[in-house]
């Protein structure tokens, strides 16, 4: 039966490096979680600390209400799909998927058909003869999972299992995984540095920076909402503006650009934060922040422009050719908007939401 | 919390301090204890005099000196031949290159001072083509002493640097010897600022190889070399010599050697630290196809020098059915040496296949147990392991015999005169071979493998057995090749460790030669080739061609 994780102060610890610090988190039964971060971030290592290979320092998992810190992998029942697939390859197809249930006293005609209904589902039962060396690296990320959900497991990790395949195949496979776990509505633990990916597959992600836990969230939200600089610009573009807060006037390079109440009436200095596709060029806008477009790229359904503002920073903006016809000059003078709705306001250490 | 993992603990604790045990007893202890003879006067109180006495006579330190000379000269023409060699049979299309490989590691492994036996009997003083030269007018200079030496050393030596170069060569990405001529440096300038440099490692590994043999070696120096005297002659005389020989005085003289040869290694860790490159293997290197005469000159010259190392094998085979008389051999051909070998040495031939094979399973097993262990487990007790198990490297093969006897000649443990000493003198000497073989392919398999195993709910020892173990195989094998093919080969430990009951043919080879018994002895010599040569023969078949080193 699938089961809840439940990451109480979670620490790993090699020696002063905290690869994992004091992590929380409380993941669903049948949810399909996300930890996605840049390399180092530490979510490999929680991965395998939940997978049993590496010690929890301090701090513990939960299983539903079993602790299992100290249970070794091999009882943990879990489903388990390596970056490098990790396909015995001296075993066949078939006898790869048949390898988890040898342990589990599964035997002769339920074998023979557990294993036959786990190669079709993964669509791999015209190989089953094969051996691994002859088959295609997305054919390899099926045995794996295969051979990971064969055994009914309670929870399935994935430890960037797309990161080997092609970008078309990718997008393919990433697919039939959120297939296949959503019609066997198992606990998916999956770790992955493409934020598109994430997006793409998670019910929820949490964003992971140097040990730490930066937001937990739908999608959406971490798009729309994210909590600090970092997740705003890990996840998609951003760019950050230098501003001060009066009253409830949000004031960059001495220009008001927009009213807004931030939290318990913040007032000092502050970070705007907008996506390129939030903000509005206008070609006079008296009273705004203003610059010349130095770079304009065409990439087919938007436009992308970098914009020189007169204060020396570079904004990133995206029209779209829906909205918009004509594309601006190299070096045209032109003026942005911001929309109070559209930006995020953080501190100016960009460490938390202002708005 | 920290030993939370009870699994860890069953296999692999009990497997950690078996192989301790092992270790203490067999390396450790009889080291240890030939250490303390070595500062054991005569009256059994501790003393400097075994040193003093060997610093202090020039009869003695010059047998050191002249170990490091004529072992420095050996290793510099052997990279000399070695690496032009592997140069050419690796990147041009020269002819027969799988045979030109099989000779060169038969001429590897030859059975002891087979080389300097053959020499001898080519270009002695009564030799074959000695005599031919004479009879035509034509005289040179003695072979023996310095001479002879190095030309045995270098001939039977230079196998190790050509194949360890030539795999080196192989695994270089062709980019970057094309990136080089793109930027204008070709030809030798290449050759010499990115070809050798790359590989300049692996040069000096086998350099220390072929240091280190041609220091422990014993027979050919005592062959050939008459009056030049060598530090492991003087070893064996000591310790065994019917006058004058003190046992404390041997193990000093042990001590001397294996502390050079361990500042030799050192030495060289220091030169190749930092130096050894990784590179991305996106294109094989070119091997490139060379003009008619070209390939004819190529194929002519390479094949001059092997045939050369394996020149004395030819001899020794073509001996061993020459017709004997007594020692005397007279006009004809027979089988007689092998019917003497038959009736009075069949126990030798038995005990050499019965040793080596028992030291090859307990190689094989120990081999693969200890490289999970340092590679795998790594902690403070298997860089311990490690370094232990790689220790007898640096130590003769007589040496190792004389810690040995000194180690268990009294109870509680008494195993002077049996087979298991000797097996275990094999065991010792041989594994490293095994050992690094085994832990270069676990460095090659994936951890992620194993944990996939752990996962799906197999055990750790079942994962080892079914999973791991049978992935590390291949790599095994090519090392327990080698460490098999040597251990018939052995000679320098056996000679030390033997009793009338446990004697092997290498061992009838030395007493049958010292008795002028040269037909026998080539007829054992020769099963020994054989012997070599059908084991490689296998191993090249079951192998697909995979390199031995």
């Amino acid at each position: 039966m699938s089961q809840r994780v439940l990451i109480e102060s979670v620490t790993k610890e090699y020696g002063e490096f905290k690869a994992v610090n004091d992590i929380s988190l409380e993941i669903e039964s049948g949810e399909f979680f996300t930890l996605l971060g840049p390399s180092g971030c530490g979510k490999t290592t929680l991965l395998r600390m939940i997978a049993g290979f590496n010690e929890i320092d301090k701090g513990e998992i939960k299983f539903d209400e079993r602790i299992i810190n100290n249970l070794p992998p091999q009882k943990r029942n879990i489903g388990m799909v390596f970056q490098n697939y990790a396909i015995f390859p001296h075993l066949t197809v078939k006898e790869n998927v048949a390898y988890g249930l040898k342990p589990r006293k599964v035997k002769g005609a339920e074998l023979e058909e557990r294993v036959t209904n786990a190669m079709k589902l993964m669509q791999i039962d015209q190989y089953a003869d094969r051996l691994p060396s002859k088959l295609s690296g997305g054919q390899q990320q099926r045995v794996a999972l295969a051979r990971a959900v064969v055994i009914t497991p309670d929870i399935l990790l994935m430890d960037e299992p797309l990161s080997n395949l092609d970008a078309k195949l990718r997008v393919e496979m990433r697919t039939s995984i959120k297939k296949l776990q959503k019609s066997l509505g198992i606990t998916t633990v999956y770790v992955t540095h493409d934020q598109e990916e994430a997006l793409a597959i998670s019910d929820r992600i949490a964003i992971m920076n140097q040990g730490k836990v930066m937001q937990t969230g739908k999608p959406e939200t971490i798009y729309r909402k994210p909590n600090n600089r970092f997740v705003a610009d890990f996840i998609g573009t951003s760019c950050f503006l230098k501003g001060v807060c009066k009253g409830e006037d949000i004031i960059v390079n001495g220009k008001v650009v927009m009213q807004k109440r931030l939290r318990d009436n913040y007032q000092g200095e502050i970070l705007v934060s907008a996506r390129p596709e939030n903000i509005i060029l206008k070609e006079e806008l008296p009273d705004h922040l203003c610059g010349t477009v130095s770079i304009a790229t065409f990439l087919g359904d938007y436009v992308n422009y970098e914009v020189l503002m007169d204060d020396g920073e570079t904004l990133q903006v995206n029209e779209y050719m829906a909205q918009k016809l004509n594309i601006h000059e190299v070096g045209q003078r032109i003026c942005v908007k911001l929309e109070k709705d559209r930006v995020s306001i953080f501190s100016s250490n960009g460490e938390e939401a202002l708005d | 919390m920290k030993k939370s993992f009870r699994e860890k603990f069953d296999f692999w604790v009990i497997v950690i301090v078996c192989v301790f045990i092992f270790a203490l007893l067999f390396i450790v202890y009889p080291f240890s204890r030939m250490l303390i003879q070595s500062f054991q006067g005569k009256d059994g109180g501790i003393t400097f005099a075994n040193y003093f006495k060997f610093f202090e006579k020039r009869y003695y330190y010059r047998t050191l000196l002249n170990s490091f000379k004529v072992c420095s000269a050996a290793t510099v023409l052997a990279l000399c031949i070695g690496v032009p060699m592997a140069y050419i049979t690796s990147r041009f299309n020269i002819w027969g290159k799988k045979m030109i490989n099989m000779a060169i590691v038969i001429s590897l492994m030859s059975p002891p001072f087979i080389g300097a036996y053959s020499w001898i009997m080519l270009l002695g003083r009564n030799g074959f083509i000695t005599n031919i030269l004479n009879l035509i007018g034509i005289r040179f200079g003695s072979i023996y002493g310095f001479k002879g030496i190095l030309l045995v050393f270098t001939l039977k030596l230079y196998p190790y640097v050509y194949l360890y170069v030539s795999g080196a060569l192989g695994s270089i990405d062709a980019s970057l010897e094309e990136a080089s001529e793109n930027l204008g440096i070709a030809g030798m300038e290449r050759l010499f600022r990115v070809t050798f440099p790359l590989v300049l490692p692996t040069i000096l590994s086998s350099a220390l190889i072929v240091f280190m043999t041609a220091l422990a070696d014993y027979g050919t120096p005592l062959l050939i070399g008459e009056g030049y005297k060598v530090l492991p002659i003087v070893i064996y005389e000591e310790y065994l010599g019917e006058v004058g020989g003190s046992v404390t005085f041997a193990s000093a003289l042990s001590v001397i050697i294996v502390l050079c040869s361990s500042l030799v290694l050192l030495i060289q860790k220091r030169v190749i630290e930092n130096k050894n490159y990784t590179m991305s293997m996106l294109r094989p290197p070119q091997v490139k196809q060379l003009k008619n005469w070209q390939r004819v000159l190529a194929t002519a010259g390479v094949s001059c020098v092997v045939l050369l190392g394996v020149l004395p094998q030819i001899t020794v085979v073509v001996v061993s059915f020459i017709k004997t008389n007594g020692p005397m051999f007279v006009k004809g051909f027979s089988l007689n040496s092998y019917r003497n070998v038959m009736v009075k040495l069949s126990r030798n031939i038995v005990n050499t296949y019965l040793y080596s094979g028992i030291a090859l399973i307990i190689m094989v097993v120990l081999a693969i147990l200890l490289a999970y262990i340092i590679v795998r487990k790594k902690s403070k007790m298997s860089a311990f392991l490690d370094f232990v198990m790689m220790f007898p490297y640096v130590i003769p093969g007589s040496v190792l015999g004389i810690s040995l006897i000194i180690a268990f000649n009294k109870s509680p443990l008494i195993l002077t005169g049996t087979a298991s000493i000797m097996i275990v003198a094999y065991v010792i000497r041989k594994l490293p071979h095994t050992l690094r073989s085994s832990i270069g392919i676990l460095y090659q398999i994936d951890p992620s493998v194993e944990e996939a195993s752990y996962s799906l709910g197999v055990s750790q020892h079942k994962t080892f057995l079914n999973i791991t173990a049978r992935l590390m195989i291949p790599g095994v094998m090519s090392g327990a090749v080698l460490s098999f093919v040597s251990t018939i080969n052995e000679l320098s430990s056996s000679l030390m460790l033997y009793s009338g009951r446990t004697a092997t043919i290498s061992v009838a080879i030395f007493s049958e030669i010292a008795r002028d018994g040269y037909g026998t002895g080539a007829a054992l010599a020769s099963m020994l080739t054989l012997s070599t040569v059908v084991v490689l023969l296998i191993f090249n078949k079951v192998s697909d061609g995979r390199s031995i080193i």
